[in-house]
Parts: C-alpha cells; sequence; structure tokens
C-alpha cells in the first residue's frame, strides 16, 4: 500500500509539472466551455449535452494524459528501477492508474462551474446534473484504464495515445454498430457497451448497476496492464 | 525459499548461466560465476560479449533460460523479491525522471524499498552527501551535467544499503574526470562493505577499479582472475611489431607459426599486428629481431611492455578488445 501511495504521489506531481497536462487541460477546458456556451445561447437549462458532448472530447484528451504512463518509463528505461525494486506490479499498475484518475477528474470538477452559473440564471434540475457528472467520472474511469493498458503495451509514447484513442474509438464504434448486427450480437455489445450506462446516468438515474459495471471495467483494464507488466518484467 | 549455499563463502553464484532470446540467439552461455563478499567483480568483454544480459539475469530483470543465481542463501531466479531488496541496480542509461529533484527520486527510491518516513531524511542526506550533490538536492533533475545524473543514478540504487550493487558499463560515455570520481565512489563504497559487480569494455577500469576480472566473450566466460593473474597468465612480456608490407616476407601465420618453434618465444599471436610474448629477460628482443632479419621480415614499429589486459584477450578470445 506504501509502495502504491509512493508511485501515486510521484505519478500525480509529475501531472502538475508536466506542459502536455496543462495544454490538454486546456484544451478540455476550451471545448466544454464552448458547448456551455451554446447552452446559454439556446437557454438550455440543463446540462445532459454538455456532459454528452464531453464524453467525446474525453475520448480524444485521456489518451494523452495516459500514453506516458508505463510507455515513457519502458522508453527512457526508467521502469528498470521499478522492476529492480522489491515493488509488486499491482501496486506499479493501481499507483499509476490512481495519479492519473485523480488528475482526470480534478480536471472534470473544474467544469462544475457550469452548472453552478446555470442554477444562477434559473431553475436547474440537480439530479440529472449529479448523475450526469458521475457518469462522466466514471466513464473517464475507463477511458484512463484503457488508455493505460494501451500504454503497457508498447514502449513508444505517440503509439500508446493513437493505440488508446483507437481502442476507445471501437468500444463507441461498437456502440454505433449495434443497430446493423443481429439481435443476438446486439444484446452482447449492450451488455459490454461502456456508453449504454451513460443514457440513464444522464437523465437522473443513478443505479448500482451501472456504478458496478464501471468499477468492474476499470478493474478489467487494470488487470489486463497487471499482466502485460508481468510479461514484459520477468521474461 | 533458501538453498543453504553459502557453503564454498562465496557472496554469489551463478552456475550454468544461459540465456537464449526468441530466434535462437544464444546470448549467454553457459556461465559460472563466483562472487566473492566485499570484491569488486568485472566482466570485461566487447559489445555484444553478453555481459549485459549476465548482469540483466543477476538482478532479476530477465529470466534465465536455464542455470541458477543464488545471491547468499537466496535462489534469485526462485525468489526475486527477496533478492531485489538485496541488490541495487544502476542501468546503462541514466534512468531519472527529469522533472523530479534528487530528494525526490531519491524519496521515491527509499518509499519503494520501504525505508521508514523516519529514517528517510537522514538517509538521503547521507548518500547526497556520498555522491556530492547535497547542494544540488532540490533542484530539478533536467539542470544536471552528464555526470551529476550518473552519480544521482548510483544513488538511487544504494539508498536501500544494498549488499551487492550492480553497475551496468558505469562509466559509459563519461569525461575521464567524472570517471575517475565515479571509481572513487565505487573504491569507498567497497570499504563501506558493499560487494560490487560491474560490466565493463573499458581495460584501464578493469585494471585499476577491479579486484577480479571475468573475461567474456560469445556469452562465455574466456578466463577469470585478478589483473595480476591474468597478465601472468600471458607469460612474459610482449613484443608487438608493425612489418613493413613486403613480397618477399612470409605470410603472418606461416611466419607465427615459424618464431613458436623458438625457445625464447612463448607464443605468437599474429592479427593486423604481430604479438610475439616472450621469455622475460634482457637478450630476448634482440633475439626476436634477429629472428625476423634471418627471416628477412623488416619491422616498422614496435612496443615492448609487460602484458596488459589487452593482451589477456588477445589471448583467450583470439581477438583484441580494442577491435
Amino acid at each position: 500500500m506504501l509502495k502504491t501511495w509512493c508511485i501515486y504521489k510521484k505519478e500525480l506531481k509529475s501531472y502538475f509539472i508536466s506542459p502536455i497536462a496543462y495544454v490538454v487541460t486546456g484544451a478540455f477546458l476550451l471545448l466544454s466551455g464552448l458547448i456551455f456556451n451554446a447552452l446559454i445561447q439556446y437557454r438550455l437549462a440543463y446540462m445532459a449535452p454538455a456532459y454528452g458532448n464531453m464524453g467525446v472530447y474525453l475520448l480524444f484528451i485521456v489518451p494523452f494524459l495516459t500514453m506516458r504512463l508505463l510507455a515513457e518509463e519502458k522508453r527512457r528505461q526508467t521502469i528498470s528501477l521499478l522492476f529492480t525494486s522489491p515493488v509488486s506490479n499491482t501496486a506499479i499498475v493501481v499507483g499509476k492508474f490512481l495519479a492519473c484518475y485523480t488528475f482526470v477528474t480534478l480536471m472534470l470538477c473544474i467544469t462544475l462551474i457550469y452548472p453552478y452559473i446555470l442554477s444562477q440564471f434559473g431553475d436547474l434540475d440537480m439530479g440529472p446534473v449529479k448523475s450526469g457528472f458521475i457518469g462522466l467520472v466514471l466513464l473517464a474511469g475507463c477511458y484512463v484504464g484503457i488508455g493505460l493498458f494501451a500504454s503497457s503495451l508498447v514502449a513508444d509514447t505517440m503509439i500508446a495515445g493513437v493505440l488508446g484513442v483507437g481502442l476507445i474509438v471501437m468500444l463507441y464504434l461498437m456502440e454505433m454498430a449495434k443497430g446493423w448486427v443481429g439481435d443476438k450480437a446486439s444484446v452482447i455489445v449492450e451488455y459490454i457497451s461502456i456508453y449504454r450506462p451513460q443514457q440513464d446516468l444522464l437523465q437522473g438515474l443513478l443505479n448500482s448497476k451501472d456504478i458496478f459495471f464501471y468499477v468492474s471495467f476499470m478493474v478489467l483494464t487494470i488487470f489486463a496492464s497487471i499482466r502485460m507488466l508481468e510479461a514484459n518484467r520477468w521474461r | 525459499m533458501t538453498t543453504g549455499n553459502s557453503v564454498s563463502g562465496d557472496f554469489l553464484v551463478a552456475s550454468g548461466l544461459t540465456k537464449v532470446f526468441d530466434g535462437g540467439i544464444r546470448a549467454v552461455d553457459g556461465v559460472d560465476l563466483q562472487i566473492r563478499s566485499g570484491e569488486i567483480f568485472a566482466l570485461l568483454g566487447p559489445n555484444g560479449a553478453g555481459k549485459t544480459t549476465t548482469i540483466r539475469m543477476i538482478v532479476t530483470l530477465a529470466r534465465p533460460t536455464s542455470g541458477t543465481v543464488i545471491l547468499e542463501d537466496i535462489d534469485v531466479v526462485k525468489v526475486p523479491d527477496s533478492a531485489r531488496e538485496r541488490i541495487g541496480y544502476v542501468g546503462q542509461e541514466v534512468a531519472l525522471d527529469r522533472s523530479l529533484t534528487a530528494r525526490e527520486h531519491l524519496e521515491l527510491q527509499a518509499g519503494l524499498y520501504h525505508i521508514p518516513p523516519s529514517m528517510q531524511a537522514e538517509r538521503i542526506g547521507e548518500i547526497l552527501d556520498l555522491v556530492e550533490l547535497t547542494d544540488r538536492a532540490d533542484d530539478q533533475v533536467r539542470t544536471f551535467s552528464g555526470g551529476m545524473k550518473k552519480r544521482l543514478d548510483l544513488a538511487c540504487g544504494l539508498i536501500h544499503r544494498p549488499r551487492l550493487l550492480v553497475l551496468d558499463e558505469p562509466t559509459l560515455g563519461l569525461d575521464i574526470q567524472t570517471r575517475t570520481r565515479i571509481w572513487q565512489f565505487i573504491r569507498t563504497l567497497r570499504e563501506q562493505g558493499t560487494t560490487i559487480l560491474l560490466t565493463t569494455h573499458y581495460l584501464e577500469e578493469a585494471d585499476q577499479l577491479c579486484d577480479r576480472i571475468a573475461i567474456m566473450d560469445h556469452g562465455k566466460i574466456q578466463t577469470c582472475g585478478t589483473p595480476a593473474e591474468l597478465k601472468t597468465s600471458v607469460g612474459g612480456d610482449v613484443v608487438t611489431l608493425t612489418l613493413v608490407e613486403d613480397d618477399a616476407r612470409p605470410e603472418l601465420e606461416q611466419l607465427a607459426a615459424d618464431l613458436r618453434g623458438l625457445p625464447f618465444i612463448r607464443d605468437v599471436v599474429a592479427t593486423d599486428r604481430m604479438l610475439i610474448y616472450i621469455e622475460p629477460g634482457q637478450d630476448s628482443v634482440p633475439k626476436v629481431f634477429k629472428s625476423l632479419t634471418d627471416r628477412g621480415v623488416h619491422v616498422d614499429r614496435f612496443t615492448y611492455s609487460p602484458p596488459s589486459l589487452d593482451d589477456v584477450f588477445l589471448k583467450f578470445t583470439g581477438h583484441s578488445l580494442r577491435d
């Protein structure tokens, strides 16, 4: 636990002194600000469209934050410091996952100012706002997990980034393609889709099943990353 | 899991260590090593000799295809985590995060080796002192010179006071001043009781720094001993000759075979130059020249010296490390 904490602290600090993290955060806030501006212009007093779009922006933003997590360590061979120390692969992966997830969550927390502003101009139903935001944070966790897994596969940060976007886009396209496949395949796609629970959450329906689904998805990606690291560590 | 080894008194024993990579490349081929406690031991060899792969297996970065590594009483292959507690590893490339400070690096390493927080500040202070980075402790690594980075890298490998410090080409690419400084740190660590295993392809480094040297080539240990023992094994002094190109001159191999039969010559190695190992004594050198002149061979340049590690390398591998 202490080792996970050490890695978590180091990674989180790296984000706060990394220019890329600030550029990525700036880009995300700019894009989400544009959407929020549109809500104001159309006098819409609900956040669902903004959260829906933010989910799409995160699709491209998060892999930029995850791409360096393991790939950069492998490229610069700093991974050998971790591999030759008595620290488990689980501690390495979990520490890095939590650090990136914390940074993304903090970035998303800045957007809480939007519903606050909306609430100043009229009656804002806070139920869908809260569940929509929770849904966004959970979706971001899945993206972080996928990006981390991509980073565990290669030793090049750019390839890790592109791979991360590719994997997430693939899941996104699977969601869109469910109408074109047969009924049985559609059920499977529906079942594993990370976007399906979003619809409920954006409408204010927060249930434990969806939360469990997202947490399970994150655990799965963390587990896959641990397995990849094991394959690299001692071969 | 322990093996109850250490009966021999050796600190680290590698037996039949072999690494075969995908595609059948045999990088390390049945290496046997015995390293004694408190010594500086070098693996000397050219690039591609298998030195790095050997130490990667010892520090648990690579799993041996076959063979064992016993560190004190621990089987490194079977119980890698216990071995990692006792080993400090400093790789060929500097493994530092440019955005972190020297102190932050050491704090991270201290945490990974579960040094209690109450002891960390004192330990970090000691290590920074040792590598002479105390006044730069809170500067980011991006502002460090190459030598400072290497020293910090070394400090990271030392934070948990390892029983065995493994250094892969510790002075590769460093200027002579920094190299001398690193050597001094290594000697200080040895005096403090740390056993040191390093790889190098610098003859001078192996000769001046190390207590014992294993010469490695094509994945195998060719010979092993103290620098003095290895040089003695060459036998006699060395006359190195560059011969005048001449149509009448016999072929080098033929000439070498011819000279080997003479009583004052112990051995002859012919490459682009000719190395003649002679009986020590004042009259051997004139006899060599007379023998050559008698065979119609003219000498362009020559050197006469006691044997060097390069001569040892040449004798045991058939080629020079400088090639």
